[in-house]
């Protein structure tokens, strides 16, 4: 388990993600508990629906918990596209779907390789 | 690593914190269950941590009150808003004394939460955790000493400020508006302890909590605040009021509410226009002085300090204090009302009332009037009854010596005395100790004091006089007792009321009145006195209608020892009786 490594991986910030959890045991446990929750599917569940406010809902929720994890890219993304959704706007956040689709993937497949 | 190495620090610090030695219960609420997890790591090493998933969750924990939770760090968005959560929060005074920490990524909603009255807000993604820690700690630690305060602060029952604290915020409420002209209420129940006694302490605090929400009602309306003082009084301190006549009614309305069968009546002393600059405590004893001027009954019940009734009050005081040293040097002085049988060819000394004056070389000539009342009022008549006793006994054995008579002297015996359990014998033993035989000794007892409590007063009376002693009712017919009545208290001499003797001029009616006392008095065998008599033509009246005995200025004012001697040697000895 490399908890270091994947977070150069990914784009995330390590010394944050220690600042909050204080060690590697627990933040590989809370990147399990994210890989395997579904955070991400419910926002695009939600975008696909065309379901603004839920998508708002699951963008925040999305944002705190990526925060939280120290995954800046997620963070970055869900911020934005929380803030894009904040009076029901039906914004065309095509591209930060998309963007977002590749980053969880990628975290996924880091996941697998460093700390699974 | 720095971080175990923060941690040991904090645990360090926690061992040092002596009042977080047990640890406090927080419980957060998100429907993240990463958020969750993560706090509830940072948190669990200096707290006990309960975890609710949704807002309604939360409120099911917190209403469940099965374990005390200390502290609430709320998300926002979830399926049951945290706005919702704080909006019922806000009308439940359980959930107000609990502390809301609000966990937020959202700065946009902060203000909306300041208003539904969140305490603070931790930031997401979260700080550095000690801060975490440490902001939790400080909450807690504010709410706690606010809620000790607030238990220190207050009477428990009422949740009024306690004496202490309400003479601390009058003068902040002094110092914040100094512009504003202020009185201080004094609001007591009347016979509170014995409400307390019958009807027992639940009542009673229903009683007070009515009183309490009145008072609030009363307060709410003008600048002021609120204190209880012990028992069933209350204080006020409020901006200057015209008038509080109204107040009694308002607050005996808001008991009868309560207590629809018993009476409760109230006491309102105010002191109008308080200088700030003086002491609290000086103010709130002078109300409780002003209060002790209304009686316990209905009738007048709001009485306005002054600075006259205040130096009454104060002189009444100097009067107590100085009783002891007076009774000792001798400064009370027995005066001889000198009483004259009438129906011989002419007046003839019999006898004399005793009277006492008390001049003192402090206060000069002290009026009866005052000092007889006060004594009656703390009991101290007993100790002065006994010392006229005492003396009377001394003098009329001397004039035996000297005279060779024994002149009766009748003796008034206040009412307080009666309730004494050892007096008759006390008075036996100061009579015997002098040799005077006891039907030489008239014990004057008012007609009031037979009348209002006959129950209590008459056995002991009756004790008296057959223990040898004549009872004499003194000033007959403004007791008002019935004719009726009057079969079955125990007397042999009956002292027409003074009142009546002054009014017979003006008003002829009175005469047939006096007239027919002192028939009764005779179908009732005793002897009847008229006091007062100061004119000839009272004299001659009450001499025509068959009146026994009379006193007053007509034939003599009161005298004292020496002059009245004078009056025994030259009716006793010189006209050879």
């Amino acid at each position: 388990m490399d908890v270091k490594k994947f977070y150069e991986e990914i784009g995330g910030s390590y010394q944050d993600a220690l600042n909050i959890m204080m060690n590697d045991a627990l933040i590989a446990r809370m990147l399990t508990k994210f890989i395997g929750g579904d955070s991400v599917d419910k926002l695009f569940a939600a975008y696909e629906a065309k379901d603004y406010r839920a998508v708002f809902a699951a963008s925040h929720a999305l944002k705190g918990v990526a925060g939280n994890l120290a995954l800046s890219p997620v963070f970055q993304l869900a911020s934005k596209i929380t803030e894009a959704t904040r009076n029901d706007d039906g914004a065309n956040l095509d591209a930060e779907f998309a963007e977002l689709k590749k980053t969880y993937e990628l975290i996924k497949a880091k996941h697998r390789e460093h700390i699974a | 690593m720095k971080n175990n190495h923060m941690t040991e620090e904090r645990k360090i610090r926690n061992a040092n914190r002596g009042n977080f030695f047990i640890k406090r219960t927080v419980l957060i609420v998100d429907d993240e269950e990463i958020n969750v997890e993560i706090l509830s790591t940072i948190l669990e090493e200096d707290f006990h941590v309960l975890k609710a998933y949704d807002g309604k969750e939360a409120l099911e924990l917190l209403q469940k009150g099965d374990q005390k939770i200390d502290m609430v760090l709320l998300d926002v968005f979830m399926p049951f808003d945290g706005r919702e959560v704080l909006k019922i929060r806000q009308e439940n005074p359980e959930l107000k004394r609990i502390p809301f920490i609000v966990c937020t990524s959202d700065k946009n909603i902060e203000e909306e939460c300041f208003h539904l009255g969140v305490n603070d807000f931790i930031k997401k993604p979260y700080e550095n955790p000690d801060i975490i820690v440490a902001r939790v700690k400080r909450m807690i630690e504010l709410y706690e000493d606010r809620s000790i305060l607030k238990e220190v602060e207050r009477e428990k029952l009422t949740n009024l400020y306690n004496i202490d604290f309400f003479k601390k915020y009058a003068k902040q409420f002094d110092a914040n508006f100094p512009d504003i002209e202020k009185d201080m209420v004094l609001i007591s129940v009347n016979r509170f302890r014995l409400i307390n006694e019958l009807y027992g302490h639940e009542f009673a605090d229903k009683i007070l909590l009515s009183i309490t929400g009145e008072l609030t009602d009363f307060v709410s309306k003008c600048k002021g605040l609120l204190g209880k003082e012990s028992g069933g009084t209350f204080l006020l301190y409020c901006e200057h009021q015209e008038d509080y006549e109204a107040l009694p009614k308002k607050l005996e309305e808001a008991v009868k509410k309560d207590a629809k069968d018993i009476n409760v009546s109230f006491k309102i002393a105010v002191y109008p226009f308080v200088d700030p600059s003086l002491e609290k405590e000086i103010v709130i004893d002078r109300l409780s002085n002003t209060a002790d001027t209304l009686t316990n009954d209905y009738g007048k019940n709001v009485a306005v300090y002054s600075q006259e009734a205040q130096t009454a009050n104060l002189h009444k005081e100097e009067l107590i204090a100085a009783f002891p040293e007076a009774l000792k040097e001798g400064q009370f002085q027995l005066y001889f009302q000198p009483k004259y049988e009438i129906q011989g060819a002419k007046p003839r000394l019999t006898s004399a009332e005793v009277l006492i004056r008390w001049i003192s070389p402090k206060f000069g000539f002290v009026s009866p009037g005052e000092f007889i009342s006060l004594f009656e009022e703390n009991g101290l008549i007993c100790q002065l009854d006994a010392y006229i006793i005492q003396k009377a006994a001394e003098h009329m054995k001397r004039w035996k010596r000297d005279y060779g008579e024994y002149v009766p002297l009748s003796i008034n015996l206040s009412r307080v005395n009666l309730y004494r359990p050892n007096l008759v014998e006390e008075i036996i033993g100061y009579i015997s100790s002098n040799d005077v035989p006891r039907e030489k000794c008239y014990i004057e007892i008012t007609e009031s004091a037979f009348v209002e409590d006959a129950k209590a007063v008459i056995p002991v009376i009756n004790h008296i006089r057959e223990s040898g002693f004549k009872i004499e009712i003194d000033d007959f017919g403004s007791g008002y007792s019935s004719f009726g009545a009057l079969a079955d208290l125990p007397f042999d001499i009956l002292k027409i009321d003074m009142q009546f003797i002054r009014a017979m001029e003006k008003n002829p009616k009175v005469k047939d009145i006096v007239k027919m006392i002192i028939n009764l008095a005779k179908t009732l065998n005793a002897t009847v006195v008229s006091e007062g008599v100061e004119t000839k033509e009272q004299y001659d009246f009450l001499q025509e209608n068959g009146c026994d005995i009379i006193q007053g200025y007509y034939l003599s004012k009161p005298l004292p020892l020496k002059e009245f001697e004078e009056l025994i040697q030259k009716e006793f000895v010189t006209h050879g009786r």
